[in-house]
């Protein structure tokens, strides 16, 4: 919880400085494949990788969307052109994380995440960012912005957010 | 053709029952005759047990050791849904079991005039090793079930052989074994992570299965009981499939080979255990269904369309696939053979049906239902004909997961606030809570039987 909080701040800070790429592009990410921990249990497994799960840094500011919907909303397009701006001027590789809010089926909920990650990556595309440069993965119902179990929470958390790496 | 089938499951189980794993029976079954009724799957008929205290033969007893054992199978005959007990106040016979070689004859109206069905006696000596003989009756044709011996290390669960006298008892009756003796996969936030964890079906002896600090999710028992297929984002911090297996150290990946920056959403073995149905999503594709030889080659493509596909369930006999698609403009449960043709949609009801889950015995598929902005477990069978909901709660309840007896279901809902893992008899009845305390607690998977 707490550290869903947490994760909320930091995309909102890095929203409203709306950063620049350059310089920013610090990695969460390595050290996931860390060594074993042998605990004995009968499915013990490599452990290690602590902060595995909180991937590159936010640097563009998050798009929201409506419940069980992928289409972009009028305020994501404003958003994503600020964000394509950015990135055109900058340099390196973003990835877009799809997210959804905590209804429906965990499965599902991944492959709609995907279904906002890549309809936003087209869009930037379309304002002029090269493909290449952009990278997709969806994260469904994981990871929540906001804890909670209303709406108040779940509007942040149908979201994309863009990562550096 | 219904009827064949079952048969053929009924023997695939005797095969298992005598099968040694750490516990074995050394014994046998040495009568095989059924009781006077027959239950079919899904009857909400139960029997009534009368359960002995077992005699303890044991040179030196441990304090209360087989009162501690006859509440552990009592508690797992509830557990199943097929008995209800006999109070012992009721009794006319003994409470106690007398040996069971050179004890008095068995006056079977003793039981039959208290109302049970069943009547289950035996002894327990603790030596070398803990041994346990036990005798189920069939009180009204006054005719012995089953006659069963299990020994296993002083150190082994005791519960655990308690629960598999309990699971016999039931094969006894309706000729399919009880599930309390099985284990149940699933993920838990409790620890700050996703991790994947084990439990008995019972919900006791909870344990973590995973420790990678990342998003670990889907968790799949092989059919053999011996690994857990995942999805994990421990590498590159994207979905991919992980296998996992007893014993071993580090998990594998299922698709090592495949080149390619890709998503592995989840994988489901098929119920023999020599192929997985997958779902994959190439950048920016869409997810789509494959197969692959449960050693991660032979990948196999069964559906190709600009939609969303995912969710694949395997029939029993491995010729046909349920998934989801929303082809038609919302997710709907469809049904494809193996290769991927002949694909036909099963569900037109609501504008969100997903999570298709095939019941072992073939008759149903159980899948998650939005209607009105809440989810309910709803049962089809695979021609489309009779389609209802398994409960309906006022609370969300999803991801249905069939026990092996196809009795049970596992599945996780929000009653309580945050998400707990449930199980709830076939017939809607009988509903426990399992997990308990904090976090969220998700994606059920019911292992096989305890070989």
């Amino acid at each position: 919880m707490a550290r869903s909080a947490m994760a909320y701040g930091v995309v909102l800070a890095a929203g409203l400085m709306a950063f620049g790429l350059a310089g920013c592009a610090s990695d969460g990410t390595s050290g996931s494949e860390g060594g074993s921990d042998s605990t004995g249990s009968e499915f013990s497994e490599g452990g290690g990788g602590g902060g595995g799960a909180g991937s590159g840094t936010s640097i563009l500011e998050a798009v929201y969307f409506d419940y069980d919907r992928a289409e972009l909303r009028s305020d994501a397009r404003t958003t994503l052109q600020a964000n394509a701006s950015s990135v055109k001027n900058g340099g390196g590789h973003i990835t877009i994380e799809g997210y959804c809010d905590e209804r429906g089926s965990e499965e599902y909920n991944l492959a709609l995440g995907e279904r906002r990650a890549n309809g936003v990556r087209q869009y930037m595309v379309d304002l002029g960012v090269p493909a290449s440069r952009l990278s997709t993965v969806s994260f469904g119902e994981a990871r929540p912005a906001v804890a909670g179990h209303t709406e108040s929470a779940w509007r942040y958390n149908r979201r994309a957010e863009f990562k550096a790496r | 053709m219904r009827k064949r089938r079952r048969t053929v499951h009924f023997m695939a189980v005797s095969g298992l029952l005598l099968a040694t794993f750490g516990v074995g029976p050394i014994g046998e079954a040495l009568a095989q005759q059924r009781p006077a009724v027959v239950v079919t799957p899904g009857s909400a008929r139960t029997f009534r047990a009368a359960v002995q205290i077992f005699a303890d033969r044991s040179e030196i007893p441990e304090p209360n050791q087989v009162q501690v054992f006859h509440a552990n199978v009592e508690s797992a005959l509830e557990f199943s849904g097929v008995f209800k007990l006999v109070s012992h106040r009721a009794f006319l016979g003994p409470v106690t079991s007398a040996s069971l070689d050179h004890g008095p004859p068995m006056v079977c109206s003793d039981w039959s005039q208290i109302g049970a069905d069943a009547f289950v006696e035996g002894e327990l000596i603790r030596g070398r090793e803990l041994s346990i003989e036990f005798r189920v009756w069939d009180t009204a044709r006054c005719v012995r079930l089953t006659r069963k011996r299990y020994k296993q290390p002083l150190t082994a669960d005791q519960g655990f052989l308690a629960r598999r006298v309990a699971d016999d008892i039931v094969a006894s009756f309706i000729g399919m074994r009880g599930v309390a003796s099985t284990e149940i996969a699933y993920v838990s936030t409790r620890d700050g992570n996703t991790e994947i964890y084990v439990m008995s079906a019972d919900g006791s002896r909870q344990r973590r299965a995973t420790r990678n600090g990342s998003i670990n999710n889907f968790p799949d028992w092989a059919p053999n009981g011996e690994g857990i297929l995942y999805t994990s984002y421990r590498h590159q911090n994207r979905p991919l499939l992980f296998l996992s297996s007893r014993g071993r150290n580090r998990p594998g990946r299922l698709l090592k080979r495949l080149g390619g920056k890709r998503s592995e959403y989840r994988g489901v073995f098929s119920p023999s255990g020599s192929r997985i149905a997958l779902v994959m999503s190439n950048l920016g594709q869409g997810p789509e269904i494959y197969t692959v030889r449960a050693d991660g080659r032979s990948l196999k493509r069964l559906t190709r369309s600009r939609a969303i596909e995912i969710a694949p369930a395997w029939s029993p006999d491995e010729k046909r696939i349920a998934f989801v698609s929303d082809r038609s403009g919302s997710p709907q449960v469809y049904v494809m053979d193996v290769d991927g043709s002949n694909q036909q949609r099963l569900t037109f009801q609501g504008s969100y049906n997903t999570h298709p889950a095939w019941s072992p015995d073939g008759r149903w598929i159980a899948y998650e239902s939005r209607i009105g902005g809440q989810f309910d477990i709803w049962l089809i069978d695979p021609d489309g004909e009779l389609n209802f909901p398994l409960i309906e709660h006022p609370r969300n309840d999803e991801s249905p997961a069939w026990a092996p007896n196809s009795r049970k279901l596992a599945f996780s809902s929000g009653r309580r606030g945050r998400a707990d893992i449930y199980v709830v008899d076939v017939n809607g009845e009988n509903v426990r809570r399992l997990t308990r305390g904090s976090g969220e607690n998700t994606s059920p998977s019911w292992g096989p039987f305890p070989r």
